[in-house]
């Protein structure tokens, strides 16, 4: 019976490759490691900035129907549809916490993100301002803050 | 000798030679490393972007609320007031020291333009027109600040 050994060729030549192959994958597996990180980084930061853009967004269509209609739940019909929002608070000042998705889409049911809107009413009569949060899901951190007003002389208070 | 044997002695050994994959091993490396800081350079572009429209954006509203803030006390002052040309009017309004403030007396109402600073670069410029009914917004717009006054260029006029 023929040993295996007997197929390696003389000279030693094929350790040295595995020799270098081992040296070769140690360097790489290194490298690879760096490099995933950056890699995840960038993701990181690419997912952050759409974050940041939706809301962006979010925040400027709440200031801007908030300035048309002066009116915290019109401003949350017209934005986020017609849902049943916890508003809080009395006829000078309202607030409510919407748990909202990573795309800034109501979901009660999968809250990513808060946002905490609050509206108050100013001197003189139908100057109203309204406050914008974003707040991480898990966290609590702030993300985002708005601040944005309607001067609607004939509303009178907030509504 | 016979000719196999001399073409045995002059032929290269199968397989891969020893360096090539180090070389092959670099050659990857440098790729990948080359792809993951594009990428990462991209993404903090693009972080940087989405950062700055929204640091703007929250710059602008908090801009539009000073300047809704203006016109409401400008709106209270102005409706104690039947007639436009009353020097009581014009010393309240001056006491509000707003920027750029110009006042303009119509037939029928009085038209004011005043500029508030979103940063340093810009402004909203904010021209009202006031009258019995109350007010309209003639202009209420982003423009840049400091504008250059007309200078002369310094040009040899042959004299």
């Amino acid at each position: 019976m023929k040993s295996p050994m007997k197929s390696v060729p003389a000279g030693g030549k094929l350790n040295l490759f595995f020799m270098e192959m081992i040296i070769v994958l140690f360097f790489f597996s290194i490298a690879s490691a760096v490099i995933l990180n950056a890699f995840a980084a960038s993701d990181r930061l690419s997912r952050e900035s759409g974050r940041l853009e939706r809301m962006s967004f979010c925040a400027q269509s709440a200031a801007e129907i908030f300035s048309e209609t002066g009116s915290l739940p019109q401003t949350l019909e017209k934005l986020f549809g017609s849902n049943s929002y916890d508003i809080r608070g009395d006829e000078h000042a309202l607030q409510v916490r919407l748990p909202l998705t990573e795309e800034c889409a109501y979901s009660p049911e999968n809250a990513e993100l808060y946002m905490l809107v609050s509206v108050e009413s100013e001197e003189p009569e139908g100057l109203s301002e309204m406050h914008i949060v974003f707040t991480d899901g898990s966290d609590g951190e702030v993300l985002y803050e708005i601040m944005a007003g309607a001067y609607l002389p004939g509303k009178g208070t907030v509504s | 000798m016979d000719v196999k044997e001399k073409v045995r002695k002059n032929s290269r050994p199968a397989g891969i030679g020893t360096g090539y994959l180090s070389l092959m091993m670099i050659f990857v490396t440098l790729c990948l490393t080359a792809l993951a800081a594009l990428s990462f350079s991209a993404a903090e572009n693009g972080r940087r972007f989405s950062v700055r429209s929204a640091d703007y954006t929250a710059e602008y509203y908090a801009a539009d609320l000073e300047a809704k803030r203006t016109l409401a006390e400008l709106d209270t002052i102005v409706s104690g007031y039947s007639d436009y040309r009353d020097f009581m009017l014009f010393a309240e309004l001056d006491e509000l020291d707003l920027d750029g403030e110009e006042y303009f007396i119509l037939p029928d109402g009085l038209e004011a333009f005043w500029e508030t600073p979103i940063n340093d670069r810009q402004n909203i410029s904010c021209k009202v027109r006031f009258s019995a009914d109350g007010f309209e917004i003639l202009d209420w717009r982003t423009v840049s600040a400091g504008e250059m006054e007309e200078a002369p260029l310094g040009v040899w006029l042959g004299e």
